[in-house]
């Protein structure tokens, strides 16, 4: 029980002290204590890698021998590791490597692909949220609308009032963007801060122990 | 299934299969230069890189023989090694096929002329009459087309490729003959001198013709130009580089680029003087996606040498015979500026010749300086001294150099001729000192000086475009661009014949028109120091009062109508209050009535900072840097706290326009240490104790028993009617704990969240999937999710197989995940953690499955998706305060209560802070202002 419960708290405690005094100490001496802990992190990490890779060879091997749904594609996942371990053994990971022409020329793309299909996502989710179906959501919709035309040029030049010195298309939006988000921004972003330093004090203490697994 | 692995192998096998098996051309033996002056351990490498070469890369490679590099390896064992590789730019492969590719119709012919040492020249000429004989004398070939663009291989491999020098410019006069047309727009201020009363000042912009030299260019019709035969205006207007000249039987490619790289010893390749080294390049060219093929030049040798110092080509001397004092100017100009941070001079000492010594006796150069007494030692000061000032020099004695390199050479100067001048008054700035920089780690000294001073400059403006076109046509006014912009008139006097071939006709004038009201804009700098604690600056116009809080530099007067006002500047100090010293005040007379732009009055001095360990000894000291007249400060940052320990001095030179030198003795010691407290984060701090100590308050009490009410959160009672949903449709529940690692707050709260999910679905028996990003993530999931169902009694429902880790790439796991949800039809989903680009892709994904969702994140960019694609979002603090919420710890609870007074204190001081900046009381908010500007 000590080694799985006292003992990391400790570690916990006394690192937790320890990195809250050192930012608050310029000396060299601070530094190397600094960099060394972002070393350890750093292969500690590593480590944990290694247990990522045996629970990922686990499921997929599993899935194979129970012949589960769609267990080819595990086939293919294993195959695709299997052989960017040996490109890079063989060739190394330089910039014209096999190992970074196969990154580049197949995860790449489909990275590409998976992150291109956010346009239509975001097509969707605003058709869905700009429905005025309550007071809030028209406020919503009429903050949206002139949002877009204030982010092209046409919302400039449709706006025939400014010459009577009613503020434009452009300026209003650039007026929601500056004080009623901002300020809505801004209050998330205290209150994160604040949550964000008592978590950090609560885990120093000992109180949070999710990290612990319990 | 099997169809697609069949598809992927196939396609695998093709594309192998697909790989060219062509090879690039060999490249051409690289130039190598042992750099002079130094201490024999550097060596230039240079070769050509022809544009119709194919490669990615080349790599330079070293054979290694000689007696030191030999000890540690027998010849045997010896081989080439990489030096280093350098990529190269390919240009992409053009089918080109436009009329001006074509040169048939043209007597253009085109000879080589071979060069030592290097490719041939190629010579292309339009044949005339009068040359047509002794060109085809010389074996000249008719050009048949030229290429703008590298041709595709297959073009390429039709007839052999000569590399050649020649960088030749075609001139398409018919296609590009619209650029001539085109009005060309100069600023000049020339405007004062026609047309003195007008209310503008600045430059002015002319409409030009172009002129009759330019006409008369485009009428020779098509050219091959070489740089030098024409200015560099027409060339890049009408003409574009040839890549290559094509004759019936030969491709001479002359476009390329000229690689080059600097070895300097170093421990994994070191070079040692008079060892011999062997050099070649190989060029490295990939077929995609995988095919290489190589291909290794002839290889040249090199013995590099330590060479003799080598004395400063601009080397000048500025003598005041007034006050007898002689300034040296040391410094190095063109190729050896380039090269002189390698050479290996220690030190410069000036001598005086004995009287009667005419000339430098050249015999003695090179000898041991100690033995060898020259004349009188003057001055001696380190290598890197910029310029040292003499006194008590008389406008007959001779002086000269004689440098020492770091194995004792010595190379002695010529006498060096004095240039009479006056003396500049420059004066040493006051309270100059150095002293250990504060609030650092120990590897920083910090030089101040002088008084805070505050510089202004403005510009009267129209507030919105009001230009006026004037046509001067009927004045035939012309612009003659080589004499800086000056006009000339056609009147009694001057005739049309005596305007320059160059010159050109002024079409239009077009220059600002004030407008009733104008607007001001300020622009200021602060020259202050550390010790100053300038923060911005504060000005009155016209009795309306405006500072600039952000420490913009600059700030706008709106609407000001015609008139003479009063602008007043002060500093702002940290503390709030105001700099008191006069140079930080300006007060300007600004006059409204015509537009106008004033300039820094900015120092022409400069300050060069050298540091050394003995006040006595001027050799020690060396250059550190410099700092502009405008400058207060200077920071000697020594890089690393070992190399900042001891004793040491610095000396400040002021160096004016002129060159002209002024010193000062040795300030210091300075002792340089680390510090043990930050005090520029004093108030954090501060801040972060009052946060604590409150924290720990309630938690105390409720650790005695004392009950808090605490605030319900809305989106919690949702989790449990997203898991009963989940429970009744018999489907499962997934949970994403983010991208985020275990060190993140949002992470360490949503696996806190995970328990209190897990603990249900194991007291509803529903199966729960947690697919992660991060491994550590991972195996801490496992453990909360295996205790809360090992704690809710139902350990045999807990499978391992469902919290499995599946990439840490954010697309690839996005793509696992949105699958899963598809597949495994899940009934709830829940998203908490740290989340980037991908939220939506999840939580639409999630939506379209009909799933109840539940999100949480403190990551403000993607609270807008999740409030959109979700039911239910814990936004920002609410994520942390769920966890402490869910927890059946009093502690978390106590927490929570401070959390909700700490915010209470933050609303308080927003409200004073924002109270007292509209009652224009800023020292509160610079409080604040204080701690983020450090």
């Amino acid at each position: 029980m000590f080694w799985k419960k006292q003992l990391p708290l400790i570690i916990v405690f006394m690192m937790g002290l320890i990195m809250t005094v050192q930012y608050f100490i310029p000396h060299h001496v601070s530094k190397w204590v600094y960099v060394n802990y972002v070393d350890w992190a750093i292969v500690i990490a590593i480590f944990g890698a290694f247990l990522g890779y045996f629970s990922f060879l686990r499921v997929h091997i599993t899935r194979i021998r129970k012949k589960t749904s769609n267990w080819v594609f595990s086939i293919i996942t294993l195959a695709s590791l299997l052989i960017m371990i040996v490109f890079a053994l063989i060739d190394g990971k330089g910039s014209d490597s096999l190992f970074q022409n196969m990154f580049l020329y197949t995860s790449a793309a489909i990275n590409a692909t998976v992150f291109s299909l956010l346009a239509f996502y975001i097509s969707s989710a605003s058709y869905r949220a700009f429905r005025a179906h309550s007071a809030q959501a028209v406020a919503l919709l009429l903050a949206a609308v002139i949002m877009m035309l204030g982010r092209v040029p046409i919302g400039d030049k449709i706006s025939f009032w400014s010459a009577w010195g009613i503020p434009s298309i452009n300026t209003v939006s650039q007026w929601i963007l500056n004080s009623p988000n901002m300020a809505a921004k801004r209050a998330i972003a205290l209150g994160v801060g604040l949550g964000s330093l008592l978590m950090t004090l609560k885990i120093i203490l000992g109180i949070e122990r999710t990290y612990l697994g319990n | 299934m099997r169809r697609l692995w069949l598809v992927f192998v196939v396609l695998l096998i093709l594309s192998l299969l697909q790989a060219e098996d062509t090879f690039p051309s060999k490249p051409l033996t690289p130039n190598l230069i042992d750099i002079p002056g130094d201490g024999g351990n550097n060596v230039y490498i240079s070769w050509k890189h022809f544009a119709t070469v194919p490669g990615i890369r080349y790599d330079i490679l070293r054979y290694t023989t000689g007696k030191d590099y030999d000890k540690h390896r027998s010849t045997d064992e010896a081989k080439f090694e990489v030096i280093t590789p350098l990529q190269v730019k390919t240009q992409l492969p053009v089918l080109e096929d436009e009329p001006y590719n074509d040169l048939s119709t043209y007597d253009f012919y085109i000879y080589t002329q071979s060069q030592e040492n290097d490719v041939p020249k190629v010579i292309a000429v339009k044949l005339t009459d009068e040359n047509r004989d002794s060109i085809l004398a010389l074996g000249a070939q008719k050009i048949v087309r030229v290429e703008l663009e590298v041709p595709p291989r297959e073009i390429l491999d039709e007839i052999p490729n000569i590399f050649g020098e020649g960088a030749y410019y075609l001139i398409l006069p018919d296609t590009l003959k619209a650029n001539v047309y085109r009005p060309k727009s100069v600023a000049e201020n020339v405007w004062e001198f026609y047309w003195s009363d007008l209310p503008y000042e600045g430059d002015l912009s002319l409409e030009l013709k172009p002129s009759q030299k330019e006409l008369d260019f485009i009428d020779k019709g098509v050219q091959l130009l070489l740089p030098g035969e024409i200015e560099q205006y027409y060339l890049f207007k009408y003409g574009k580089r040839i890549i290559s000249l094509v004759t019936d039987s030969v491709r001479y490619t002359v476009k390329y680029d000229n690689i080059s790289f600097l070895q300097r010893s170093s421990e994994e390749n070191p070079i040692y003087p008079d060892s011999h080294y062997i050099y070649k390049v190989c060029l490295v060219q990939t077929w995609k996606p995988i095919k290489k093929v190589f291909m290794d030049s002839d290889t040249v040798g090199i013995t590099p040498e330590n060479e003799p110092p080598i004395i400063p080509n601009t080397l000048t001397a500025l003598y005041d015979s007034t006050n007898n004092e002689l300034v040296l100017r040391l410094s190095y100009s063109g190729f050896l500026n380039n090269i002189k941070t390698l050479f290996d001079n220690v030190s410069y000492s000036f001598y005086k010749a004995p009287e009667g010594m005419e000339t430098m006796p050249v015999e003695e150069d090179s000898i041991e300086e100690e033995s060898t007494p020259i004349g009188e030692l003057l001055i001696k000061v380190s290598s890197t001294w910029k310029a040292v000032k003499l006194n008590d020099i008389k406008p007959n004695d001779n002086i000269f150099l004689v440098i020492t390199d770091t194995i004792g050479q010595t190379t002695k100067s010529d006498f060096i001729p004095f240039n009479p001048v006056t003396a500049e008054s420059l004066i040493l700035p006051p309270n100059i000192i150095a002293r250990d920089k504060s609030n650092d780690g120990g590897d920083q000294a910090i030089l101040v000086w002088d008084y805070p001073e505050l510089a202004v400059r403005y510009s009267v403006e129209n507030p919105t475009p009001n230009l006026r076109t004037e046509n001067v046509q009927e004045r035939k006014l012309y612009w003659i661009p080589a004499q800086d912009g000056s006009l000339i008139e056609i009147s009694d006097t001057i005739g049309l014949e005596e305007i320059p071939y160059e010159a050109q006709e002024v079409v239009n004038i077009i220059y600002p028109i004030p407008l009733d009201k104008l607007n001001i804009r300020v622009v200021y700098e602060m020259w202050s120091n550390e010790d100053d604690k300038a923060l911005y600056g504060e000005f009155r116009f016209n009795d309306k009062r405006k500072v600039d809080k952000e420490y913009t530099g600059e700030m706008k007067f709106e609407n000001i109508q015609p008139g003479t006002y009063t602008l007043i500047g002060r500093i702002v100090k940290k503390s709030g209050g105001l700099l008191k010293n006069p140079e930080s005040k300006v007060e300007i007379e600004i006059p409204v009535n015509k537009i106008i732009a004033t300039k820094f009055d900015k120092p022409d001095y400069y300050y060069a900072i050298y540091r050394g360990t003995d006040p006595e000894d001027l050799t020690t000291f060396r250059f550190v840097g410099k700092a502009d007249g405008t400058d207060r400060e200077f920071i000697d940052d020594f890089g690393d706290w070992k190399d900042a320990k001891g004793e040491f001095y610095y000396i400040v030179q002021v160096i004016g326009p002129s060159y002209w030198v002024a010193r000062t003795e040795p300030l210091g010691p300075v002792h340089i240490k680390g510090n043990w407290f930050n005090f520029s984060k004093l108030p954090i701090f501060f801040a972060v104790f009052i946060f604590v100590a409150v924290a720990l308050f309630f938690i105390y009490h409720i650790k005695k028993g004392r009950e808090f009410y605490v605030r319900p959160i809305a989106g919690i009672v949702h989790i449990d009617e997203a898991l009963g949903r989940a429970t009744e449709m018999g489907r499962p529940i997934m949970y994403v704990a983010g991208l985020g690692w275990i060190g993140d707050i949002a992470t360490i709260c949503s696996l806190t969240i995970l328990g209190k999910v897990a603990s249900k679905a194991a007291e509803y028996q529903n199966r729960l999937i947690v697919p992660c990003y991060d491994p550590i993530v991972m195996i801490v999931a496992q453990e909360t999710v295996k205790n809360a169902f090992m704690d809710a009694g139902r350990p045999d429902l807990y499978r391992e197989e469902d919290i499995y880790y599946i990439a840490a790439a954010q697309f690839a796991y996005a793509a696992a995940v949105s699958g899963l949800m598809i597949r495994e039809q899940t009934a709830a989903n829940f998203f908490m953690g740290r989340f980037y680009a991908e939220s939506l892709i999840l939580a639409e994904t999630g939506a379209s499955t009909g799933a109840i969702q539940v999100a949480g994140t403190d990551d403000m960019t993607q609270l807008p998706f999740f409030l959109t694609a979700c039911d239910y979002t814990l936004i920002g603090e609410e994520l942390y305060a769920a966890s402490a919420y869910l927890s059946k710890d009093p502690m978390q609870k106590g927490s929570l209560k401070a959390q909700d007074y700490l915010k209470a204190l933050e609303m308080l001081l927003l409200i004073i802070g924002v109270a007292a900046a509209t009652s224009g009381i800023y020292w509160f908010t610079n409080i604040f202002k204080a701690v983020g500007t450090e």
